[in-house]
């Protein structure tokens, strides 16, 4: 049949303006991939983050909230626990590890943890990964300090470095505790979460960098020494949050509700595992206005192509013309106007195929260090197939609106042209 | 010839021991996983609380025995290795971040989500805890589904389970009909 070679030819006469066109539904194309992916690999990111935790308990504030902060490092707590409200809770005989953690601190923009040796025993992320060391080991002393590998990668810090940590979590610091250096001893693996872009020190050093902080300020008068910090018992008074690991985990109902109806402090517990659920439904309603949104623009794009071909099926008359003359059936034109704007969309999703992953690939850094999200370089899922499915023959479909015109148009002028 | 026999009697063992797989699944409801003698009905009679009015110190005491025995109540062990299909709500534990949406691969199953504060939460013998056989995708909030699976009651915790129930989930459906509450008898 010399029809497929016939469509070829009459979409190549006319590149310069099907070109334009093929742009569009590429773009529309890779925009719905791209929508898709930032879906996907937020709900990952965040799944990804936190494995094996029964319970996170902070101050009383909200389930989202208290995640949020805690886990993934967005927001701040509104109250710090006692630290006699933890031991209390973590002596339960339910419990069977836990993990203290103090936020509020941050050096060049990346977020300060205090914790304790149990983080590094008990930590786990992904499915049920353990965190691993690319140098050095867990801090010992006073002032050493563990860095996430985002952290040693961007600020190029290497063992032995020496570093300030600054009070407060912006980007840049007008108030560090410069007295009180500190020495990196542990660089750990990449993870994918939000640990590469933390810091970490021990409990006793929170406690030893705030103490001539007690007024709210840098307090000159009550000013106190790295050499003299050494010496003292610096047990903690306040920690963020903690969190547990249960003996069994039939029993994290009835541990949360006594967590949470705590008399001596007022605590919120929270499952996170039941509170990411909670926050992509809130995603749900954002999610489905951005699909739609896309959809549109995808119509919009072969509605593009419609216009195009529509517009040039005036001066094609003579061409048609021409086709019938040597033989073509009316049907043959039919045909041949449906499968031109079926080939204009299969290369319009083709492009923005390759586009897609273009995008991808030029913009994963720049998003990872701005938004802390990772972009995954993944094939395309059954999902994504299915819409490039109903693209092309939402592409072949709208062919048959010239199509029918042109049918009509062979039908009644016949081989001679009125015009 | 020992050696034959051996392996003879392990297989016979073995084979005793294999889980009903095909077999059909018992449609359960959440009081049979009261042990006899435990259910709240039973438990109101045994204390006798209404011998007191209600503002009886003594009828408080008898409440808060009988919450106690409650909520320490044994597993029904007639569930143990059955395959049974429980309607409830799930409560995700484990979060698997490999697939191209995140699914789950253990969860608890509950007889109510999110109740009222002012009542105590289920006690450990209405809770099963369930490990799918491969994740399920994520369920919508407040969604009620069937799981069918091989329920497994411990009485104490041990490396491979826990005190109370358990379950290794096979199938779950997603439960529509509002007509038909299977929990109410």
């Amino acid at each position: 049949m010399i029809l497929p070679r016939l469509v070829f030819e009459s979409l190549l006469n006319r590149r310069s303006t099907i070109v334009l066109t093929l742009i569009t539904i590429a773009f529309s194309v890779a925009l719905l991939l791209g929508v898709e992916k930032v879906r996907q690999d937020t709900r990952y990111s965040f799944s990804n983050t936190v494995s094996g935790t029964d319970l996170i308990v902070g101050a009383r504030s909200g389930n989202l909230p208290l995640l949020l902060y805690s886990v993934f490092h967005i927001g701040n707590a509104s109250n710090n626990i006692s630290w006699q409200s933890y031991q209390h809770i973590r002596k339960n005989k339910k419990v069977a590890w836990s993990i203290p953690i103090s936020l509020g601190d941050s050096h060049r923009g990346f977020r300060v943890l205090g914790t304790n040796s149990d983080y590094f025993k008990f930590y786990r992320h992904g499915n049920k990964q353990q965190l691993d060391f690319e140098h050095g080991k867990p801090f010992a002393a006073l002032f050493d300090v563990v860095i996430g590998a985002d952290v040693a990668k961007k600020l190029n810090y290497t063992l032995g470095k020496k570093i300030i940590l600054s009070h407060g979590v912006g980007k840049v610091s007008f108030s560090d505790h410069d007295d009180k250096p500190f020495a990196v001893v542990g660089i750990l693996k990449k993870t994918g979460t939000p640990v590469d872009r933390t810091v970490h020190v021990s409990l006793q050093a929170i406690e030893a960098i705030h103490l001539d902080w007690q007024t709210g300020y840098k307090n000159p008068a009550h000013a106190v020494s790295a050499k003299q910090a050494l010496k003292l018992e610096l047990e903690p008074k306040t920690i963020t949050a903690f969190m547990l690991g249960l003996t069994s985990r039939l029993s994290v109902f009835s541990l949360q509700r006594s967590i949470n109806q705590y008399s001596k402090e007022p605590l919120l517990a929270v499952l996170p595992g039941a509170t990411l659920q909670e926050l992509w439904s809130l995603f749900g309603l954002a999610e489905s206005a951005l699909l739609i949104i896309t959809v549109f623009v995808v119509l919009s794009g072969l509605l593009g192509m419609l216009t195009a071909i529509l517009a040039s099926l005036n001066e094609r008359r003579r061409e048609l013309a021409i086709l019938r003359s040597v033989g073509a059936r009316p049907w043959h034109i039919l045909v041949m106007l449906c499968a031109e704007a079926g080939l204009l969309t299969a290369g319009g999703i083709f492009v923005g195929v390759a586009l897609y992953y273009l995008i991808i690939i030029a913009a994963a850094p720049v998003v990872e260090t701005r938004y802390g999200l990772t972009l995954t370089l993944t094939g395309l899922s059954i999902n994504n197939v299915c819409m490039l499915l109903i693209t092309q023959v939402a592409g072949i479909l709208i062919g048959l609106i010239p199509g029918i015109r042109a049918y009509r148009m062979a039908l009644n002028n016949g081989i001679t042209i009125r015009l | 010839m020992k050696n034959q026999f051996i392996s003879i009697v392990m297989l016979m063992v073995l084979t005793a021991c294999e889980e009903p797989v095909n077999s059909e699944s018992l449609q359960a409801t959440w009081e049979d996983l009261i042990q006899e003698g435990f259910t709240p009905k039973e438990l109101i009679l045994k204390y006798q609380i209404d011998t007191y009015e209600a503002d009886d110190p003594r009828r408080m005491q008898l409440i808060r025995a009988m919450e106690e025995e409650w909520n320490s109540a044994p597993v029904n062990e007639n569930l143990d290795n059955k395959k049974i299909t429980l309607t409830g709500f799930i409560v995700p534990l484990e979060i698997e971040s490999n697939a191209a949406y995140p699914t789950v691969s253990e969860f608890l199953l509950v007889p109510f989500l999110g109740a009222c504060i002012h009542v105590p939460p289920p006690p450990a013998n209405q809770l099963v805890y369930v490990k799918m056989e491969s994740p399920i995708a994520m369920p919508n909030d407040g969604e009620a589904f069937s799981v069918t699976g091989i329920m497994k009651t411990e009485s104490v915790n041990n490396e491979l389970a826990e005190a109370g129930y358990n379950m290794k989930g096979l199938s779950l459906e997603t439960f529509s009909n509002e007509s038909l509450n299977p929990n109410t008898e």
